[in-house]
């Protein structure tokens, strides 16, 4: 059993240019979405917080004016 | 439809329907592209199991140049139009189809050193790819270049129409040079000339990258109108500050 698991990862002796270019693609790849859910996630915080921001701003202008 | 889509909060809320579907379908055609590429389809009579390397090398050259077709559509598009929703589209597939293309060279590479004992050779095909490559980082560059957005648009736009001329000669350099690399075996008049137990895994892996493509893609469209809508409070807010 461990000899045809190891023979299946040496592919033939291209082993090591079979598996890089798998876990290359999908380093690349998770990589890529991570980092536009990650920016997306910031700007969504950043937006949150400056209408919380501008809300309290305003929220004081009706006190003062009251 | 196109218009509608414009507004951050409409685009935000069909993103949100669309993303797990768009999720779902790319994690099916992998997974199954997978099972199909690295247990199921045979190995090659003459390149042994190098050929494995075809089911992602493939797929990452046809999205390097399905990603810049796109862009520059919806360059000319944003440049003839001025649909607003056009140029943030071809902003969001630049870096998407530039991965692509880095993937497709890197794999390239991996699999032309058992192959043609190289790791990199000047062939017409290979330098025809990495100015595509170029030419992604020129546009992704240029949408960043100039504090005027409008300029940097129009200037990424102009760079992705030329860009246009390098897809032809990535297809037919294997035909109009002497190339290192194989002449076309899947998209050519006279049909594939792999069989079928291979076409299997490596339509189901670029079916699956196509998916992946539009779940990033809508992904960074959502982040770029973010940031324009953040833009925009900061002008609001520094206006009521005045």
């Amino acid at each position: 059993m461990i000899t045809e698991i190891f023979d299946y990862l040496r592919m033939g002796g291209y082993g090591w240019f079979v598996w890089p270019s798998y876990l290359i693609v999908g380093a690349a790849l998770i990589g890529i979405w991570l980092q536009s859910e990650k920016s997306l996630k910031r700007r969504k915080e950043k937006i949150s917080a400056l209408k919380t921001k501008f809300k309290d701003r305003k929220g004081g202008y009706i006190k003062d004016g009251a | 439809m196109f218009n509608f889509l414009a507004n951050p909060a409409r685009f935000s809320r069909l993103s949100s329907k669309m993303k797990p579907w768009v999720g779902c379908l790319t994690l099916c055609f992998l997974l199954s592209g997978l099972w199909f590429a690295l247990l199921s389809s045979p190995a090659d009579y003459q390149q042994g199991d190098t050929v494995r390397i075809m089911y992602v090398h493939v797929p990452c050259a046809w999205m390097a140049m399905f990603a810049f077709l796109f862009l520059s559509t919806f360059s000319i598009i944003g440049l003839i139009w001025r649909h607003p929703l056009a140029h943030v589209i071809a902003e969001s597939a630049a870096p998407i189809g530039a991965c692509f293309t880095l993937l497709c060279l890197i794999t390239g590479s991996l699999w032309g050193k058992p192959m043609w004992g190289t790791w990199w050779a000047w062939d017409a095909r290979l330098t025809s790819v990495l100015i595509l490559f170029f030419l992604y980082l020129g546009v992704i560059t240029l949408h960043k270049a100039f504090d005027d957005p409008i300029r940097c648009e129009k200037s990424a736009a102009i760079l992705a129409i030329f860009g246009l001329i390098n897809l032809p000669i990535i297809k037919f350099s294997v035909d109009w040079w002497n190339t290192l690399h194989q002449p076309a075996s899947v998209i050519r008049m006279s049909g594939p000339s792999i069989h079928f137990s291979m076409l299997t895994p490596l339509f189901l892996i670029a079916v699956s990258f196509v998916c992946f493509f539009f779940y990033v893609l809508l992904i960074r469209i959502e982040s770029i109108l973010a940031s324009k809508r953040l833009e925009a409070l900061h002008r609001q807010g520094g206006r009521r500050a005045q």
